[in-house]
């Protein structure tokens, strides 16, 4: 019996000591802009997931930009030095935030035309008059095409709205959706809008995420299924889904799905791309960093991140922008009627 | 219909079980449900490296109910215990106090103990095992895909508890230590950089890990003191709880440190048929 008690009395001893087991090894770390820099450094390091595919050697990253690091350097300073070294990854979904700013890259698409102008389609084509419901506007044009302008995927959609939304189109000869300028948002909101245009179960890509801190530690590409909605208008007709540079993230998520189905082409530029699903980590000093974490592959295994082609390549003529053509827009009623 | 009557006889046999079994016997004694009603408020230290690299620290605060009731095993040697807590804590960057975390929880804790009555007048043993669930969230404030983690447990444990009556002047008091231990159970965590978008897209693979001693470690320490006043008690007293997972090169661990405050007592109704039975409480008094 004494053993047993003594073993009770050691097992107390012990749940004592455990109380201050916490590990706390950053707590000799200090709000200096070398640790910050370090700290931002090892994050993308442990975390970011295109180096590999986009050949980016990022301890060599480290040696250029480390040695201008200085314990003296403003915040501000800081700042502007990390931004810079964040536009080495080439990425749009890369920021930087701080309380007084957000850093971006912004060469993903500065290299492009803009491909879309809001004023020339309100003004020429919608005559100011069209419905607005969760962020979509929508429109029967005059040549008996519906017209589909989805500005984010932030905005949610729900089964009902694109019910009623697809009824009043339910005459058209076919259907635009205009996502040019549209940065993304919810990868759900894919889905929703996606299930209104397929008739059977599809292979709506694959996604994968990092395992471990190794820059080539992923997981095995784990394929997802987008199912048709039941109960809810599916749209069988025509589609033309209208894309420009800035058609980014969940957007060319949308692109990639939609680029499957035998009914709808693509019309505009190459998307932006933007296929790593984004985490988003402190600093110690309070900054946010958001990176791409989890890359999502189209139907055939292929990544995006570099952005999509689009089946018919239209740019907007600026010249005839000034008369009020959207030659984008005009290329797909030309489709979409056949003529 | 019928899954909800079995939920409800499931449960109040759970809630009831010495109850129901006592009844059998006209000369065994009357055993009070003992329940206490804890508050808690102390300092959070926290680290969930799947939302941020950094340690947090902080405030946290708690409730806590607490049944106990003796059961006629082994010449009321036994006794069961219950526990149902809910706690809540904001903790900032420990370095800097920069950013923002909070977490909340529920947990429920069903063990039972068998106690020892030791040679040292006033101090008792209890130990046995017990079952834990734990459901808890971690919001980072950062945003993003990776802004919140859920911490959902099951394990089974061994629980020790050490009591003392003794007087204080004229003053009845009785000390408490208790330890938990869970040794084994399940646990859900995403791999490294898994979001939680993935696993709703019906990726499974490794998310339920079996928890041990060599990827979970949790440990409960509650130090308690009640003062007895008439049938009630005022509890002061320590509640230390450290939950610590490592695994999916993800470490979480969530140490906290508590002030205890609240107000303990045997809940027994009586009736003539009771008169003249003996009553067996299962903290305060020791069994024959």
């Amino acid at each position: 019996m004494k053993l047993k008690y003594l073993l009770y009395i050691v097992i107390a001893t012990l749940a004592v000591q455990l109380q201050s087991c916490f590990v706390d090894d950053d707590i000799r770390m200090q709000d200096t802009p070398q640790e910050n820099f370090e700290a931002l450094w090892s994050i993308i390091d442990e975390h970011y997931c295109f180096f590999e595919y986009k050949g980016i050697d990022w301890d060599s990253i480290h040696t250029a930009y480390a040695s201008r690091v200085s314990n003296e350097m403003s915040q501000y300073e800081l700042f502007d030095l990390c931004g810079d070294m964040l536009d080495e990854l080439q990425d749009g979904h890369v920021n930087l935030s701080s309380s007084f700013a957000t850093s971006y890259y912004w060469k993903w698409f500065q290299d492009y035309p803009v491909n879309y102008d809001e004023r020339i389609i309100h003004q020429h084509y919608l005559n100011f008059d069209f419905y607005q419901v969760n962020g979509i506007t929508y429109k029967k044009l005059q040549d008996n095409i519906g017209y589909i302008y989805y500005s984010s995927f932030s905005s949610n959609i729900s089964h009902n709205s694109l019910d009623h939304i697809l009824a009043h189109l339910a005459t058209c000869d076919g259907l635009i959706i205009d996502i040019r300028n549209n940065g993304g948002g919810s990868l759900s909101n894919v889905e929703v809008i996606a299930s209104h245009f397929i008739t059977e179960r599809i292979l709506a890509g694959y996604i994968c995420h990092k395992t471990g801190t190794g820059h080539n530690d992923f997981s095995e590409p784990y394929a997802y299924y987008y199912e048709p909605v039941t109960d809810h208008i599916i749209y069988g007709k025509p589609v033309a889904v209208l894309t420009n540079r800035h058609t980014f993230s969940a957007a060319n998520n949308f692109v990639q799905v939609m680029k499957q189905l035998p009914q709808a082409t693509i019309i505009g530029d190459r998307t932006g791309g933007g296929s790593g699903l984004p985490f988003t980590y402190n600093l110690l000093n309070g900054w946010n960093i958001r990176l791409s974490s989890s890359p999502i592959l189209d139907a055939n295994g292929n990544d995006t991140e570099w952005g999509i082609d689009p089946d018919i390549k239209v740019d907007m003529d600026t010249t005839a922008a000034l008369n009020g053509h959207d030659t984008i827009l005009d290329k797909a009623i030309e489709v979409l009627s056949g003529r | 219909m019928k899954r909800l009557l079995l939920v409800t006889i499931l449960t109040t046999m759970l809630l009831y079980p010495t109850k129901l079994w006592a009844q059998d016997s006209i000369a065994s004694p009357v055993c009070p449900v003992f329940t206490s009603i804890e508050f808690e408020v102390g300092g959070t230290r926290l680290i969930d490296t799947y939302l941020s690299p950094w340690s947090y620290k902080g405030w946290g605060i708690a409730l806590n109910i607490e049944l106990m009731q003796a059961m006629p095993l082994d010449n009321y040697h036994w006794v069961w215990q219950q526990q149902i807590g809910v706690n809540y804590g904001d903790s900032k960057i420990s370095v800097t106090g920069a950013g923002k975390t909070i977490y909340g929880g529920l947990n429920y804790m069903f063990a039972m103990m068998r106690r020892s009555v030791l040679p040292i007048d006033g101090l008792q043993l209890y130990y046995g095992a017990d079952l834990t669930l734990v459901g808890e969230g971690i919001y980072n404030y950062h945003g993003g895909n990776n802004p919140a983690t859920v911490k959902a447990d099951i394990s089974l444990g061994l629980t020790g508890m050490a009591v003392y009556n003794f007087k204080l002047g004229k003053l009845p008091v009785t000390a408490r230590y208790q330890l938990l231990l869970p040794v084994i159970g399940i646990f859900g965590q995403p791999e490294y950089s898994e979001s939680y978008y993935e696993v709703s897209l019906g990726n499974h693979h490794n998310f339920l890990h079996c928890g041990t001693w060599a990827n979970k470690f949790d440990i409960d320490n509650r130090l308690t003191v009640d003062m007895h006043f008439n049938s009630w008690a005022l509890r002061v007293g320590y509640h230390n709880r450290i939950n610590t997972t490592y695994v999916t090169n993800n470490r979480y661990q969530l140490v906290q440190h508590n002030f205890t405050i609240g107000f303990a007592g045997d809940l027994l109704s009586w009736s003539k048929k009771n008169s003249n039975r003996s009553v067996l409480r299962a903290l305060y008094d020791t069994p024959r």
